[in-house]
């Protein structure tokens, strides 16, 4: 096992392609995903303020403040089409009144925005500071940009990263490279295993990466200690490299490999959020959704993010583990079986 | 001659299986996936305040510091549909903030309201929540200011119309992929020798596939009309003519595209995964995956978008169905025609390059 480790260390090692496939292409999709996938959950509302009272800047200014929602740039003119194209859920409109200081306010919506009522009471109840009664809030560190967007693209880029290893084992198989490995005594578990450690030990490299780029980049993980989201990706990694050992033992050439990403992984991840929020889609697919490994591992995040405990990600953690060693196990028998039907 | 290629193209295209469910089904199951998972969050429906509840905790607190609390809270209460929960246990109380269990805890005292929000997963309706308690508390409450809520007569936003319109956008730029590959599969057989010596020539053959994809691109919208019509109940409207119009602009920019990438490819690994990536960048970033709306509320984004013609495309596209043609319709028309003409003219320049390069190294043999 030892020799397979050292050399398959010694091919991934040359390849400089490979370095730039776990190091840098990760980072890069992580940053593009972020920004193309941005479903946010926050409330998009614009205030137009056509009044020059004290009173309307306050307004406007406490509106500002209001966190949980987002305020867009609009004119009014360009109100309805924002409304009605949902770019804004709502606009607030402040004009001079006529006779007294106070200016007159209107808010159009599509009747359908579930946060319209706490707009209107944070506008109508708008006064300077008059109240004696002192609040405090406890800090909390300003929130980046979330790695929620990107996730589920991300689970499914961890999860096709297997392909080179498959690809190597399906070459060595086709030259009979692995072949004269094996008639030097090293038995096919330990010839696998050798190489998807190695693999798994350059995959965990990658994950490493995009985790110190999320960090670097002050991306927000929702977590107490983010160290879990690591984790859990270190199981995505570990599920790779048992489902592509297992693809090489399905298919004779290394093209065939694309087809178990675009036509097993994509549709599976589809269902598990990779282009959509999983928590969004109608039920139906959500159940579809959880049978798949990729959903186990979004979920394991999405738990610790809730709990604030890496305790309770476990079970999905244990689920892909032993989704892993099954696919392993299962490559390794029928690689053993395809052996000594040749012998 | 020309016929007799465009006979054999269509015969080829719609004859191979792989080709005619790439046509026949991908626009009905993008449709069918995009408008169906995106359904509650197109709608706005994050059910912000589902199930939300913030505790409090009253430490020797004054009556006039009590009343208060109720004021304020009633109201927050009413607006949002959050409810305010009393704990004995303050430190269990933060526990469960911080197991999402709560949106906050308030601890009350003869100070005032000291409140405790989770410092990593606070949601979005906890924020809301306590930003108005803060501001209520420190309003003067007694005097509303009276508002004006207005609910416009307008369409909803629906993911069935939205996703019947972009997804059918998305699919027509991925049949760039069968035009590049079928172009590419000339060179690669040798086949593209024997043509340049026929009366068709390279540019009959190019003209030849661009229009077989156009047909391809046609029946494609064709089925998705079809489709959205039928079970998905999406009325076009009646700018229909326009609407056919810019997806056969679309069409024809699609295959030209396919058609110059399979010309100039040097390997077909190559020419598939440029059309593939080139196509799936302009999805992502025209609207087709991720709602045109999220896209243009996102600083640096809403100006980088502009580059991918189904940005374009789309916006055209709801202007259209809802029945007004505007500048952005025009803008999509001479965007689509001005790529088509740019692509063709900058495949004539490299040709016409090859060619000269490949006359002199001849000339310089010679010699």
């Amino acid at each position: 096992m030892k020799n397979v480790i050292r050399n398959t260390w010694t091919i991934f090692k040359r390849n400089k392609e490979f370095f730039y496939l776990i190091t840098v292409q990760p980072v890069i999709i992580f940053l593009l995903m972020s920004f193309l996938l941005p479903y946010s959950t926050a409330h998009n509302i614009a205030v137009v303020n056509q009044s020059h009272s004290e009173q309307a800047e306050v307004i406007v200014e406490s509106l500002e403040h209001l966190e949980g929602i987002k305020i867009q740039d609009a004119d009014l003119e360009d109100v309805g089409t924002k409304i009605m194209s949902g770019n804004i859920e709502l606009a607030v409109i402040i004009n001079d009144a006529n006779s007294t200081d106070i200016p007159e306010i209107q808010i159009l919506s599509n009747g359908n925005s579930e946060v319209e009522s706490a707009v209107t009471l944070c506008v109508e109840q708008t006064t300077k500071n008059e109240s004696d009664i002192p609040v405090s809030v406890n800090e909390a560190p300003e929130k980046g940009m979330t790695v929620s967007n990107s996730l589920g693209f991300m689970i499914f880029k961890t999860l096709t990263a297997g392909n080179l290893l498959a690809a190597l084992l399906v070459q060595e198989r086709n030259r009979k490279m692995k072949d004269r490995i094996l008639l030097s005594g090293t038995k096919i578990r330990n010839y696998m295993g050798g190489m998807s450690i190695v693999y798994l030990f350059f995959m965990m490299i990658g994950s490493v990466v995009y985790y110190l780029a999320g960090l670097l980049l002050n991306f927000d993980f929702g977590m107490k200690n983010s160290f879990g989201f690591l984790l859990v990706l270190f199981t995505a990694n570990v599920l790779s490299v048992s489902l592509y050992v297992f693809a090489s033992t399905l298919v004779k050439k290394e093209d065939s490999l694309w087809f178990m990403a675009s036509f097993v992984l994509l549709p599976m991840s589809l269902f598990s959020g990779v282009l959509f929020p999983y928590e969004f889609m109608p039920k139906a697919m959500q159940m579809i959704g959880a049978c798949f490994p990729q959903r186990w591992i979004a979920h394991g995040i999405e738990e610790i993010q809730n709990s604030g405990s890496i305790l309770s990600a476990v079970p999905d953690m244990l689920m892909v583990l032993g989704l892993s060693a099954l696919l392993f196990i299962i490559a390794v028998v029928r690689s053993e079986g395809k052996n000594k039907k040749l012998c | 001659m020309f016929r007799l290629l465009l006979k054999k193209e269509l015969k080829v295209f719609f004859t191979n299986k792989g080709n005619l469910a790439f046509i026949l089904f991908l626009p009905i199951l993008m449709i069918s996936i995009f408008s169906v998972a995106l359904g509650n969050y197109i709608k706005a429906d994050y059910g912000t305040f589902e199930e939300g509840k913030v505790l409090y905790y009253e430490e020797d607190a004054s009556a006039e510091i009590m009343n208060r609390f109720w004021i304020i809270t009633d109201k927050i209460a009413d607006a949002t549909g959050v409810t305010f929960e009393q704990t004995d246990d303050y430190e269990k109380a933060q526990e469960a903030v911080e197991a999402s269990k709560a949106y906050g805890v308030i601890r009350i005292t003869e100070e005032g309201f000291d409140y405790f929000r989770s410092t990593f997963n606070e949601p979005e309706g906890g924020e809301l929540v306590r930003t108005l308690f803060v501001q209520l508390a420190n309003a003067n409450i007694s005097q509303p200011m009276s508002i004006q809520n207005i609910k416009l007569d307008a369409k909803q936003l629906d993911s069935k119309i939205y996703y019947t319109f972009s997804a059918l956008a998305f699919s027509i730029m991925f049949m760039g992929v069968l035009i590049a590959n079928s172009v590419y599969n000339e060179k690669e057989l040798d086949t593209i020798e024997r043509i340049k010596l026929s009366k068709a020539g390279i540019g009959g053959m190019m003209a030849s596939k661009i229009l077989t994809g156009i047909c391809c691109g046609i029946v494609q919208v064709i089925v998705a009309f079809a489709f959205s019509n039928l079970i998905l109940g999406v009325n076009w409207g009646n700018k229909l003519i326009w609407i056919v119009m810019v997806f056969i602009l679309l069409i024809l920019f699609s295959a030209v595209f396919g058609s110059v990438i399979g010309m100039i490819s040097k390997n077909k690994s190559m020419c598939q995964s440029s059309v593939l990536m080139f196509s799936m960048l302009c999805g992502y970033m025209g609207g087709s995956i991720t709602p045109l709306y999220l896209l243009e509320n996102m600083p640096v984004l809403t100006t980088i978008i502009k580059i991918s013609p189904l940005y374009w495309t789309n916006q055209a596209l709801t202007s259209l169905y809802n029945g007004i043609v505007d500048e952005k319709t025009l803008y999509c028309i001479c965007i689509l025609i001005g790529l088509s003409v740019l692509v063709s003219l900058v495949f004539m320049l490299i040709t016409t390059a090859g060619k000269k390069k490949f006359v002199s190294r001849k000339e310089a043999a010679s010699v």
